[in-house]
């Protein structure tokens, strides 16, 4: 539950909580931690908004990108095996994991 | 400062990109989007906190509502932790100014590592697959 800690997402901590705590299967798991980053974000887009530090330009752009990738990729995750998406996961994980001990 | 028509399609690209992780993985995106903004772009780190924030938001909502038509969204759970998320995002946006950042990235990071390697080591038969 320690979402946007360090300014990391929370999804790299609400899915493998749900899957390894709360025994959710992966596919619910991704769907779920989708579900629950919408306010977390919404909260952390008005206190951003609030001092100025949202550029709307670069929201509307990078935005367009993520709101059709994210339709793909929505629609993706059902062809894809609960074992797969566990190892993207993982790997996912450990990039992550790699780069803040590098930075 | 001024965005040209090769940085429009960078931006595209690093959304798209994002946004596919995003959608199968149940993650934000923003891991990917403010490097992206950083690194290629060059935006100002706390504007492309921002930025990736409220493209996040939108990103999550259409995801998040695929998903749900998909059945694969638990409303009741995330009812009742989405709560604790926001409270503990807060939190954590607040923590993360002290000193102790450093040291709470590394052990973050070490968890992280061992989260990864038992994603892909028991990626057939771990807990989570089990109650399908």
């Amino acid at each position: 539950m320690l979402a946007g800690f360090l300014g990391i997402g929370g999804g790299i901590i609400l899915v493998p909580m749900m899957t390894g705590l709360l025994y959710l299967d992966q596919h619910r798991a991704h769907g779920t931690s989708l579900a629950i980053i919408v306010p977390i974000a919404m909260m952390g887009t008005v206190v951003y908004g609030l001092r100025g530090d949202v550029n709307w330009e670069w929201v509307a752009i990078i935005g367009a990108g993520s709101v059709i990738g994210a339709v793909v990729g929505a629609k993706l995750m059902m062809r894809v095996p609960a074992y797969r998406l566990r190892q993207m996961f993982g790997v996912y994980a450990i990039a992550i994991a790699a780069i803040l001990f590098l930075r | 400062m001024d965005i040209t028509v090769g940085d429009i399609f960078i931006a595209l690209a690093v959304g798209l990109i994002a946004g596919v992780l995003s959608g199968m993985l149940g993650i934000g995106g923003s891991t990917v989007a403010i490097p992206g903004l950083v690194l290629l772009l060059g935006v100002e780190q706390h504007t492309a906190q921002g930025v990736a924030l409220a493209a996040m938001m939108l990103t999550a909502l259409v995801g998040a509502f695929i998903h749900y038509r998909q059945k694969n969204v638990e409303l009741s759970m995330a009812m009742w932790i989405a709560p604790g998320a926001v409270a503990f995002s807060l939190l954590g946006a607040w923590a993360a100014g002290m000193v102790t950042a450093e040291w709470l990235t590394r052990v973050f990071a070490i968890a992280l590592l061992v989260i990864g390697c038992r994603m892909l080591l028991f990626s057939r038969g771990g807990q989570g697959v089990s109650t399908g």
